[in-house]
């Protein structure tokens, strides 16, 4: 089988992708094994990339039929490059969502893993949730949009989605709602924002504890509309300025375990930030601990705040 | 120890609103009778100044002054010392996303800065398009600022605006 890989990489980079590539191609393989192409036109199946963000970079890899990113790193090697081919040769990277999959969450943590999943996922389609008492909700994230037939409110959320049994469905992106009952509509990213805040337990996957996890603001919060507290501001303009892990922020700020997760959460849902999951990352320790705010500073904000400064 | 917020904008997009709702003191403003149809009867002309007082000598004075090319003679005194910028843009107007491009070079806004935009007149009627070319000019500058939608008559709206630019310098390394 034929793999054709293309890239948006430049000068070294690309020169190592091209050789690993070349080590990989053979002229003499058997019509059942995989065989790699490099090609600089539009007709590749892989796409290797980088994101560029303030204290580094990561790249990835797109692929194109599952509509998948896979993060390598925030360096490509030959070692790595060579790990991520021999994966999707053997088809075990991360799933895919299938337009056809159904699922059943039963309570909070699985429907937002299901949400997180399907918002992380390149795949152009809309999710659908259906609740018991017949609430139905649409998810376009390309959109960003969210139509129901239901008003979208925390008590809503609580009773029928969080603690009932919702079945998980995806549509065609490019399917036209045909469904004069889905009245309300508001903004996906809040929705999901909203949703993030309402899980302050755990983080949405149980890995985004482990220290290696990073996260990196790509996007700030448009505060002016949705929901914080005063702490997700300085959490925004730590994650703004460098990556961070959930155990990073943890020991070396003053935040609230819970609130750090309501406010990782929120990101993550609202795909305001990116999740570096390679291990090959490493969090740098900060030089020294966060320090009290100038004398400057901490006057301002008791000025301005109060007690809450 | 004085420290300078400016907070620029267009005509109308709500910097002399902000300011009074920081404001320790009487708000001294420039403002006169608009001489064309804004949509309300005063708008600033030279420069609003408001003050925060911290005590001990500690202050911080709140500087509106206009976006338009014309007032860069005020920009230049407000620069000088300056703490933290805040670009007010009116929501939907072409001009105020003109004067935004020029006044991030004027200012040398960059990804270090201690700035947050602020697009106001859009309660209720937030227009992703035009939130969008914000962001693309923002981008297009090679900068990931805050972007909000903001209430210029709601306190809440002028605390967020203080409170990132606190959170911007506490974090600074």
């Amino acid at each position: 089988m034929q793999l054709t890989v293309s890239s948006s990489l430049e000068g070294r980079d690309l020169a190592l992708l091209k050789s690993v590539i070349n080590i990989l191609h053979s002229d003499y393989a058997e019509e059942n094994d995989y065989n790699w192409f490099y090609s600089d036109d539009s007709q590749h199946q892989i796409f290797i990339a980088q994101d560029f963000f303030q204290n580094g970079s990561e790249y990835y890899a797109l692929i194109k039929d599952q509509g998948t990113r896979v993060n390598i790193g925030t360096q490509i090697n030959p070692k790595n490059l060579r790990k991520l081919f021999e994966q999707l040769a053997e088809g075990n990277l991360t799933e895919s969502i299938d337009k056809d999959s159904t699922a059943i969450s039963k309570d909070k943590a699985s429907l937002l893993k299901h949400i997180y999943r399907y918002m992380s996922s390149q795949v152009l389609i809309k999710m659908q949730l259906t609740g018991p008492s017949g609430c139905r909700i649409i998810i376009d994230k390309q959109a960003d949009d969210i139509v129901s037939n239901v008003p979208l409110n925390p008590s809503m959320v609580q009773n029928q989605l969080f603690q009932c049994e919702v079945n998980i469905g995806y549509l065609d992106s490019k399917k036209e709602i045909d469904d004069a009952s889905l009245k309300f509509k508001s903004k996906a990213s809040h929705f999901l924002w909203n949703l993030g805040l309402m899980q302050s337990e755990q983080l949405l996957l149980n890995e985004f504890e482990a220290p290696h996890v990073r996260f990196k603001q790509t996007r700030w919060p448009d505060y002016g509309c949705v929901k914080f507290k005063n702490s997700f501001i300085t959490m925004s303009a730590l994650l703004w300025r460098r990556a961070e892990s959930f155990q990073s922020l943890k020991q070396n700020h003053e935040f609230n375990e819970q609130e750090i997760i309501s406010f990782l959460n929120a990101m993550s849902l609202s795909a305001t930030c990116i999740i570096s999951t390679s291990k090959e990352n490493k969090v740098l320790p900060l030089a020294k601990k966060a320090q009290k705010p100038s004398g400057f500073l901490s006057r301002l904000k008791q000025k301005l705040f109060g007690k809450s400064a | 120890m004085h420290k300078k917020v400016a907070f620029i904008g267009s005509v109308g997009s709500g910097k002399t609103t902000i300011i009074n709702q920081l404001s320790s003191i009487d708000t001294v403003n420039t403002d006169v009778e608009s001489s064309v149809d804004i949509g309300k009867q005063f708008t600033t002309v030279g420069i609003d100044y408001g003050h925060i007082n911290l005590g001990d000598d500690m202050s911080i004075g709140l500087y509106g002054v206009p976006g338009q090319k014309r007032f860069n003679f005020v920009w230049d005194f407000v620069n000088d010392g300056l703490w933290a910028v805040v670009i007010l843009i009116k929501n939907g107007d072409q001009d105020s996303l003109s004067d935004m491009a020029y006044l991030m070079k004027y200012f040398k806004v960059d990804q270090n800065s201690t700035c947050v935009i602020g697009i106001t007149h859009a309660e209720g009627k937030e227009t992703d398009k035009f939130t969008q070319k914000v962001r693309d000019l923002s981008e297009q500058m090679e900068v990931n600022l805050p972007i909000y939608h903001v209430d210029a008559r709601d306190k809440s709206s002028a605390m967020l605006i203080m409170n990132t630019l606190i959170a911007i310098k506490e974090t600074q390394e």
